[in-house]
């Protein structure tokens, strides 16, 4: 592989870290997906 | 030995086997209540809504069926079932007991009769505000620097987000249903630093009716709430107060906003304001959320209450001389008698009293009383009924109305019928019509399917596409031009611009899906369809109000599923949360394009309205099974606020599409950008990490090649196919992208793509939808969901393959 591939590989390796990252900032601070849309979202402690 | 619950108490609410009840009321035909049947919660919430004896309603609309139907009560529109209705007494009302229109608008309220028992002067009262006003003498100030929390209560359908956006400057979605289901948030009310709003869910009063009631009143009640914002719809003062007084009863300092004064004044009604002020005991301001007009004011007396910890004046609504006094006395005796118990619990002893006479379990548990105490207890309610002549939670519902008719008789001026009822009632002469309200609710959902698919949704997606196709091959032809590693160069082209991509390309279909469901809600039109096909769906063992859940569904499974909090019966929430992911959601719009424009060109529109009813039908089947194992148990009450119909909100709408947009693009470049990447790694590697030719031998094609046998019998039987549904378990829109990726279209024949499209429709929903259901009814009902779908989807598919082979 020249350095161009590897260029390209490790951007896109950093965007998918950058992803799973983002996954579990999103999950620790907002909840879980299973909250979305529900009214109780933020009151309710279960 | 404890507290009996109120229902075991009909022996003085039952109704007489030869008495007029609402269900024989014909159309027009006005009458007053004199007693209310039923048991348990289902009666507390009929008394909440103000279904109490003396109440004077008029019979409007009935539903196309006959069944529900539509009541006028206390100004406003309410549904119930004709089995319900058989519950409540009515009796022909007497001369002038109903009052005219139009008999108070304008009048000042200065002449009618003023009840000396409420306070008779109108000096400005000065709570919750500085300056001259602020009395120092009590004053108990937070430490500074403490953050005010504060919640936001308020019945349905009050303005309650709208002033939550005003008040944060948030983008909550608004809707135009009782209940509906948007994300609610904390936010930090502007210009006030140190302080947190909580926009609670909508409820109607502190009865455990609900798990948004019970919910509520803990979040009010824990030690870190600071103050309370309640919001009330002016426009209909007297049921909305209701919650009030409940509210008032826990003792956190609060202010009063009377939302939508701008409609009351408009309607020619108006609110003396400091009088009602003075009688409550709390800081009343007129505000109209909408326009941000009050809202300033609000926020100092909000503030000013919660810093200085000023809590209501009066939390004591029952007057000794109503009706001989019985509820005053038993009352009092109750606080006393629990005190004790009341303040090691930390519940105000007021409230805990009422909740204990109405038979709140979750207070009387709290309150841990001895036997001998319940024991007593038991006999002050006794005498209290005995004397009153009304059982227990009828008494205290009467009580709250009693003293809230004194109040407004003081202080309002009731508007004339409202031009927007006058033109919700028109229109629904229509929507609602006996003949019109079905087909015209089908043409809705088919008008929307066919504009979100054929008219806008596939003209856009496909300008996209080509956009992402050129884009993607532009980027190809330069990393051949820089002799990038041909692995490196599937990896972006095939993996990133035609998974990834892909996916992207559908954001307008999704978009004006959302679009289009929105406008409905935002209209008030879904309130009105789950009115009209409240009588099919109890054939099926559901409620009306699951038709709200359901259609959610066809944009997203989880709010469709959360939205099922709404149903107040456990059961209903289960059917409906088991039928929901039934629903094809908005996500799956892309697998259906996908295969109908390879396979059936120019038909995709025809394509999708078969599938949304092959869905609903299977859904029905499995809705008649469930009503069939669980013995036929008839539905949960239908009792509902119509609210009036109102022009779609531009910005709510734009808020909303954002929302998704953002969201749809948030899931693609994350979940199913990295699903992508994995699913073509594993696609493109063997186990000894040699790159592959067409996925053949790789790591995918083994692991799927196990589960493919099951598949075979749908004519599904490629790894290819089985590796696109696996993907379409962590997001449903990566099976398209795992489709292109691995080239899936190559391998499939027109009766193929039939029994794709059909396994796609009906198995398993993602794996949030599947949290979402865990989370609702556990770990067991979640895994059910998974290999339920997933065993009718093959029962379907196998049939609907059979049958185009036949045919095709």
């Amino acid at each position: 592989m020249n350095a161009a591939s590897w260029i390209i590989l490790a951007l896109v390796l950093a965007a998918a870290a950058g992803a799973f990252a983002f996954l579990v900032h999103r999950r620790r601070t907002v909840g879980s997906s299973a909250c979305n849309g529900c009214a109780l979202k933020g009151v309710c402690r279960k | 030995m404890g507290i009996a619950p109120s229902h075991h108490k009909v022996y003085l609410c039952g109704v007489k086997q030869n008495g007029m009840t609402i269900d024989k009321l014909e159309i027009g035909r006005a009458a007053v209540i004199e007693k209310v049947g039923g048991e348990g919660a289902v009666r507390m919430h009929f008394l909440d809504m103000g279904l109490i004896p003396g109440a004077v309603l008029k019979v409007v609309a009935k539903a196309p069926t006959g069944d529900p139907i539509q009541l006028l009560i206390s100004g406003y529109a309410l549904t119930l079932r004709k089995s319900d209705a058989a519950d409540i007494e009515v009796r022909d009302p007497l001369p002038g007991e109903i009052p005219e229109e139009s008999e108070q608008a304008g009048k000042d309220v200065s002449t009618v009769g003023r009840n000396t028992w409420l306070h008779d002067h109108n000096a400005h009262p000065g709570l919750g505000e500085g300056g001259k006003y602020h009395s120092r003498d009590h004053e108990n100030p937070l430490p500074k620097g403490t953050v005010l929390s504060f919640a936001l209560a308020g019945q349905q359908n009050c303005g309650k987000t709208t002033l939550f956006n005003v008040l944060t400057g948030s983008n909550q979605h608004v809707g135009n249903f009782p209940g509906v289901t948007v994300d609610r948030k904390d936010g930090v009310i502007k210009g006030h630093p140190y302080t947190s709003i909580t926009d609670l869910p909508g409820i109607y009063s502190l009865s455990p009716y609900t798990a948004e009631e019970l919910v509520s009143r803990e979040f009010i009640l824990n030690p870190d709430t600071k103050g309370l914002i309640n919001i009330v719809d002016a426009s209909n003062i007297e049921r909305n107060l209701y919650l009030t007084l409940q509210l008032m009863e826990l003792g956190v300092p609060m202010v009063l906003a009377l939302n939508m004064m701008d409609e009351v004044r408009g309607n020619g009604g108006s609110i003396r304001i400091n009088e009602m002020e003075r009688i409550l005991g709390i800081p009343v301001v007129g505000i109209s959320a909408a326009r941000n007009e009050g809202v300033d004011e609000l926020v100092e007396h909000a503030v000013h209450v919660a810093r200085y910890q000023e809590a209501p004046a009066r939390n004591d609504f029952c007057g000794k001389d109503d009706h001989g006094g019985a509820v005053h006395r038993c009352l009092h005796s109750v606080i006393h008698l629990i005190e004790d118990h009341a303040a090691a619990a930390g519940i105000p002893a007021r409230f805990a009293a009422t909740k204990l006479i109405e038979g709140d379990d979750w207070v009387e548990k709290a309150l841990k009383l001895t036997a001998p105490e319940c024991e007593a207890i038991e006999q002050i309610i006794s005498t209290m009924e005995q004397e009153r002549g009304l059982d227990r939670t009828a008494a205290i519902a009467d009580m709250r109305y009693t003293f809230i008719r004194k109040l407004c008789a003081q202080t309002v001026v009731k508007p004339r019928e409202s031009k927007e009822y006058r033109r919700s009632r028109n229109i629904d002469k229509v929507l609602t019509g006996r003949w019109t309200a079905i087909p015209i609710f089908i043409a809705i959902m088919a008008l929307v399917i066919w504009l979100t698919i054929d008219v806008l949704g596939a003209p856009l997606q496909g300008l996209l596409d080509s956009g992402i196709s050129a884009l993607g091959a532009t980027v190809g032809a330069l990393l051949a031009r820089w002799n990038v590693s041909p692995a490196v160069q599937s990896l972006v082209v095939d993996a990133i611009f035609g998974g990834v991509g892909a996916v992207c390309s559908f954001v307008p279909i999704i978009v004006i899906l959302f679009f289009f469901l929105s406008m409905l809600e935002d209209s008030g039109y879904m309130a009105r369809v789950a009115y009209v096909t409240d009588s099919f769906l109890r054939k099926i063992g559901l409620s009306g109000r699951s038709i709200v859940p359901l259609i959610i569904g066809l944009g997203c499974s989880v709010p469709g599923v959360m939205a099922s909090r709404t149903l107040p019966s456990a059961r209903d929430r289960r059917k409906t949360i088991l039928l929901t992911p039934f629903m094809s959601c908005s996500a799956k719009l892309p697998i259906y394009a996908f295969l109908s424009a390879a396979f059936f060109p120019g038909h995709g529109g025809l394509v999708l309205v078969c599938l949304y009813l092959l869905s609903i039908c299977t859904g029905i089947l499995v809705a008649l099974i469930g009503k069939h194992v669980d013995g036929g148990s008839e539905a949960a009450p239908f009792v509902m606020e119509l609210p009036n119909y109102r022009l779609p909100q531009l910005r709510n709408v734009g808020h909303l599409m954002w929302d998704k947009t953002k969201d749809f693009l948030q899931r693609a470049f994350t979940v199913i950008f990295v699903a992508t990447l994995v699913i073509w790694l594993l696609q493109s590697f063997s186990f000894r990490f040699e790159l592959v030719e067409n996925g053949e031998g790789s790591m995918l094609a083994w692991v799927a090649g196990l589960l493919a046998p099951l598949f075979a019998p749908l004519g599904l039987g490629d790894w290819r196919i089985v590796t696109a549904f696996i993907s379409g378990f962590l997001a449903k829109e990566s099976v398209v992208a795992t489709m292109e990726v691995l080239g899936v279209l190559g391998t499939l024949s027109v009766a193929t793509a039939v029994s794709m499209l059909v396994f796609s429709l009906l198995y398993t929903p993602c794996v949030a939808a599947i949290a979402a259901v865990k989370r609702e009814l556990g770990g067991k009902w979640a895994l059910f969901v998974i290999v339920f779908q997933c065993l009718v989807a093959w029962v379907v598919s196998f049939g609907a393959y059979r049958i185009a082979l036949l045919l095709l």
